[in-house]
């Protein structure tokens, strides 16, 4: 199992060190190199090179990288070409705020998705099976952003209940205004993840409850809730957890978008603003971070799988 | 009774032979008000079983009707897509105003009401159906051949070019499909049609490319693929005649469930505004437009959305049926 | 006594594509102690009948008999909670697909011992958080349950049962698998012991050591089994009587003996022709031609007809209905054979 475990880190980080690497040639190799495009057509050519000093790239091309890697692993993410602020000082702003609405999203995504799987499962053909399918459906074809406008005309607008702009630190305003502030967004990222996540535990289960080792279990004697609690569910979860790891991508984009919604100052703000103003350091750190985000889930995954699979957990080391 | 029945085979006087007892046995089963469900084609099976499913039936209508409206555009929009009235006109009222320059007051109709620029909400949800369209239409052809040529290369070569073009998949797999496209949008540096479709038809290379390298993989070692290698047949054909069309039922179960994940895309991108040029009737902009407004007029986002969420509804219900139809399996085939 | 005693069962599964009746009414029974043979070509419904006998056919299923009695009680009139009761305790079943048939997220060890404790006043709970934490943390090794585990994996010939017990499934070769399924189907003793095709996934040697396991160990517990296979040669070795199923009917049943010296069915002949037995070298095996059909509304009457070489045109139309064709009760479904007390049995 360490192996096994080894190896998903190594596996990582190679690919953090791949984004990382395209993510600094990609720079490079936009069409007419990213100083004209920033400064525009009408820039002197000193302006450019004055930038180009500015951000180091008149050196050598692999002095410029082996620096970006060293800035890397320092996390020192350079500033910002508009404000001049340090990237890393408004990653720390924005990164909370993000994470908090993914969090709620997961959260009530995992809380909506799992009872509802297990039941549709368990009374599959039946009238629930066809209310929470639907719902799935739904829930599925509703993009985050519609969701929020929708919370928030709803909540906001019409009953006056919550709050529908900004963003309330947990350390400066306590708990109970944060999560006033998060609620709906979290909401709104977490239906579409619910939906997703509903539907593959509603298959693996379906599917587990089909297999030969569910009839030997009944053929033994075992009643029908330790069933499915001990023998099916474990082995359904096997790829659930597949799903709702790689589907973090799709509360982290809901994200992106629902700050919007919600005015909340979070990395998708923070991505938007800097691919309109050509503010390549900051875009480059925002994609860098969602993209180690996303290996990190995904190591995540690997890992809980060697705590729901015996063949994994014990397999394998030989070979 | 006679004891030689042991030894099997011998034929009594009246037994009849093989032939015989086949055509009889057909007789009988033509007889039979059960129809043989053996010698129907497998087309026929899947095609009863797509008109026998409601859920497939809605889709196809939906997305019939939608091909339709975005086809028939300037026909079904009421006015033009740039032509402006009073502005947040409310659903089912009236603009008025001399809107056709002779000089008399007209009274214009808004079913839907008008947007924050005073444009028709109807007309331009009409009009902003076929971007929608064309964005998802191209950028999933875009991905499908992209991918596909990858897939295949990939898994038929398989070795250290499989290894290349996987670790490819695996690095893209870290980008979630709308920052991958966001971070492209930034790269290609302009908004416009063809940056977003190609932001996300890259997007989604990847799930085209790790759909075909599976099938590839299951279906190469097949006989007849091994046969048709023996006889010399070129790789390439090999490839394009004998993998690609055994693969052709998870593709096209993965192309009519990436349509709608397009359609959302292209809707997020303009949303952030970073999709079409601003003026462009899309839906995403209408919802960027209707959250701005939202306190003074619900109907600019909720419509817009609304449509959304009918079309991507729509291709969903049908890919599934069809998934359920070609017997193909939820895990195969991948949703963002 | 008679230890189960099935009349005229039915089982159907509705299906888009129609009903399928896997078994059509069928009649078997088994005395105690007794061990009888079910063979047939693979699709003729010898599972379904198997599973039928513990109401163990999933949804679409419906079983319906004229008489399924298991030690003279009714078991089609049992509630689930009763028959949970029965289930792995009087009546256990060994499944042909080791591979799948065991839980792959528990331990092999707790699989037993899980069994024993269901079904045995030992003092161990076995209320959903008590068994799930025996999931999640895993089963106590100084439990009696977890003692009767060791001593049945020991029964089976698994060596260093200790350790053993702690493995999951796919740490186990085949053969070993389908021995701990053996031990979790012996593992309370049970009155009947169903075996469905339970070395037909195996090799050639660890199928002949399996069978004679179960032989020794059958001695020991003294059960009833009901053997399902589509093997003749292991039938010859092990049952007392043999039935022989075609496309969801019995067409003959027979002692052991008799049915192997004397067979009369045109299909159980065909069977026979077509299995390697101890006397005929491999050539002149004769396998049947065709394949059995599926059983969505045979229209023909004898349903083996289509593939029988002594077929008439009669036979497509006459029900065959069973006669007395040799010694004590060999019967034989076929129009073909006259009656040796010239009576046909009616079925209705
Ligand atoms: N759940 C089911 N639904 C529909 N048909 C089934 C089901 N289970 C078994 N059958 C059908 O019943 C017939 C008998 O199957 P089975 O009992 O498995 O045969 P055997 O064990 O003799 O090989 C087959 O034609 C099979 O297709
Ligand atoms: S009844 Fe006719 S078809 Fe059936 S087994 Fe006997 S001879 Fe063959
Ligand atoms: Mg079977």
């Amino acid at each position: 199992m360490k192996k096994y475990i080894a190896k998903r880190v190594l596996n990582a980080l190679f690919v953090v060190w791949l984004v990382a690497t395209v993510v600094f040639f990609g720079l490079r190799a936009i069409p007419g190199g990213p100083v004209r495009t920033m400064l525009g057509a009408e820039a002197t050519e000193e302006a450019v090179n004055r930038m180009r000093a500015e951000l180091g790239l008149d050196q050598p091309l692999y002095v410029q990288y082996v620096e970006w890697m060293i800035d890397l692993v320092t996390f020192d993410l350079g500033q910002s070409l508009t404000s001049g602020e340090q990237i890393s000082v408004m990653m720390a702003s924005a990164v909370p705020r993000t994470l908090s609405i993914a969090l709620i999203g997961v959260v009530v995504g995992l809380g909506i998705a799992l009872p509802t799987g297990i039941i549709s499962a368990t009374r599959k053909g039946q009238r629930s099976d066809y209310v929470a399918t639907v719902a799935a459906f739904l829930g599925l074809s509703m993009p985050a952003f519609f969701i929020g406008i929708l919370l928030a005309l709803v909540f906001g607008v019409w009953w006056g209940v919550l709050p529908i702009v900004g963003y309330a630190p947990l350390q400066e305003d306590g708990i109970v205004e944060w999560f006033r502030r998060i609620l709906l967004p979290g909401i709104s990222v977490g239906v579409p993840y619910a939906a997703v996540v509903m539907r593959m535990t509603r298959s693996s289960l379906l599917e587990v409850l089909d297999a030969e080792y569910m009839r030997t279990a009944k053929a033994k004697g075992v009643g029908r809730t330790t069933r499915l609690y001990k023998h099916a569910m474990q082995n359904a979860l096997i790829p659930v957890v597949t799903v709702a790891g790689i589907q973090i991508a799709l509360v982290l984009v809901g994200s992106v978008t629902v700050e919007l919604v919600f005015g909340i100052q979070g990395i998708g703000r923070l991505l938007v603003d800097a691919i309109l103003d050509r503010n390549y350091p900051v875009t480059q750190a925002v994609i860098l971070l969602v993209a180690s985000i996303m290996v990190f889930m995904n190591l995540s995954v690997d890992i809980i799988y060697t705590f729901l699979d015996p063949r994994i957990r014990y397999g394998d080391e030989a070979s | 009774m006679s004891n030689d029945h042991t030894t099997s085979g011998r034929s009594d006087s009246d037994a009849l032979d093989p032939d015989e007892r086949e055509r009889i046995a057909r007789r009988y089963r033509d007889e039979s008000p059960v129809e043989s469900t053996e010698n129907r084609g497998v087309y026929r099976r899947i095609r009863d079983q797509i008109l026998s499913d409601k859920k497939a039936i809605f889709g196809a209508t939906m997305v019939l009707l939608f091909v339709f409206t975005a086809m028939f555009a300037p026909m079904i929009a009421p006015y033009e897509q740039d032509e402006t009235f009073g502005i947040n006109q409310e659903p089912n009222s009236y603009s008025e105003g001399d809107y056709t320059g002779n000089g008399e007051i007209d009274r214009v109709w808004h079913v839907l009401g008008t947007d924050s620029f005073g444009h028709d909400l109807f007309t331009r949800i009409v009009f902003g159906a076929r971007i929608s369209l064309l964005v998802a239409l191209t950028t999933v052809a875009f991905a499908f051949t992209v991918g596909t040529a990858i897939g295949l290369i990939a898994g038929y070569y398989g070795g250290l070019i499989d290894e290349l073009l996987m670790r490819y998949v695996d690095f893209q797999w870290a980008f979630p499909s709308i920052i991958l496209a966001a971070g492209l949008i930034a790269f290609l540096g302009g908004l416009g049609v063809t940056n977003v479709v190609i932001a996300i038809g890259v997007a989604f290379i990847d799930d085209f490319a790790r759909l075909v390298r599976g099938e590839v993989l299951s279906i190469r070692e097949e006989e007849y693929v091994l046969a048709a290698r023996a006889i010399g047949t070129s790789d390439r054909r090999i490839m394009t005649k004998e993998i690609l069309p055994n693969a052709v039922a998870p593709i096209i179960v993965q192309m009519t469930l990436m349509i709608p994940l397009a359609i959302i895309a292209e809707a997020a991108l303009s949303f952030l505004g970073l999709g079409v040029k601003p003026t462009t009737p899309t839906w995403g902009l209408l919802l960027a437009e209707g959250r701005q407004y939202i306190n003074q007029a619900w109907w600019i986002s909720v419509f817009p959305g609304l449509a959304i969420m009918v079309v991507v509804l729509a291709f969903n219900m049908f890919g599934d049926s069809l998934r359920d139809a070609f017997d193909v399996k939820q895990s195969e085939v991948s949703e963002k | 006594m008679t230890m189960l005693q099935i009349e005229n069962l039915r089982t159907e599964f509705e299906t888009p594509r129609g009903t399928v009746t896997a078994v059509n009414g069928v009649d078997l029974h088994i005395d105690n102690g007794e061990i009888v043979g079910l063979v047939g070509e693979s699709g003729s419904g010898k599972s379904v009948l198997a599973q039928s006998v513990m109401r163990l056919v999933e949804d679409p299923g419906e079983i319906t008999a004229d008489e399924l009695l298991f030690k003279g009680e009714p078991l089609l009139e049992k509630s689930e909670a009763e028959m949970t009761t029965i289930r792995g305790n009087e009546i256990s079943m060994v499944f042909q697909d080791p591979m799948n048939s065991l839980n792959p997220t528990i331990t092999v060890g707790e699989q037993i011992a899980e069994t024993v404790r269901l079904h045995q006043d030992i003092g161990e709970s076995i209320s959903l958080p008590a068994e799930m934490k025996r999931k999640i943390i895993g089963a106590s090794k100084a439990s009696e349950s977890w003692r009767r585990a060791i001593e049945m994996l020991e029964s089976v010939q698994i060596p260093h049962p200790e350790s053993r017990a702690t493995d999951y499934p796919h740490e186990f070769s085949g053969g070993m698998r389908q021995r701990a399924m053996i031990a979790i189907a012996l593992s309370c003793e049970p009155d009947l012991l169903i075996a469905d095709e339970p070395t037909t996934a195996l090799d050639v040697t660890i199928q002949a050591q399996i069978l004679e396991e179960l032989h020794s160990i059958l001695e020991v517990f003294d059960t009833s089994i009901l053997l399902i296979t589509h093997d003749l040669a292991v039938v010859a070795e092990t049952c007392d009587r043999v039935n022989v199923m075609y496309a969801g009917e019995m067409v003959e049943r027979a002692t052991t003996r008799e049915l192997f010296s004397n067979p009369q069915h045109p299909y159980t002949q065909a069977l026979l022709a077509s299995t390697p037995q101890v006397e005929t070298a491999v050539e002149e095996l004769e396998p049947i031609p065709g394949t059995v059909p599926e059983p969505i509304d045979i229209p023909y009457a004898c349903h083996f007809a289509p593939r029988c070489p002594e077929a008439k045109e009669e036979c497509f139309e006459v029900d065959p209905a069973f006669r007395r064709v040799g010694s004590e009760d060999h019967e034989a479904a076929c129009i073909r054979r006259e009656p040796v007390d010239g009576e046909v049995i009616e079925n209705e």
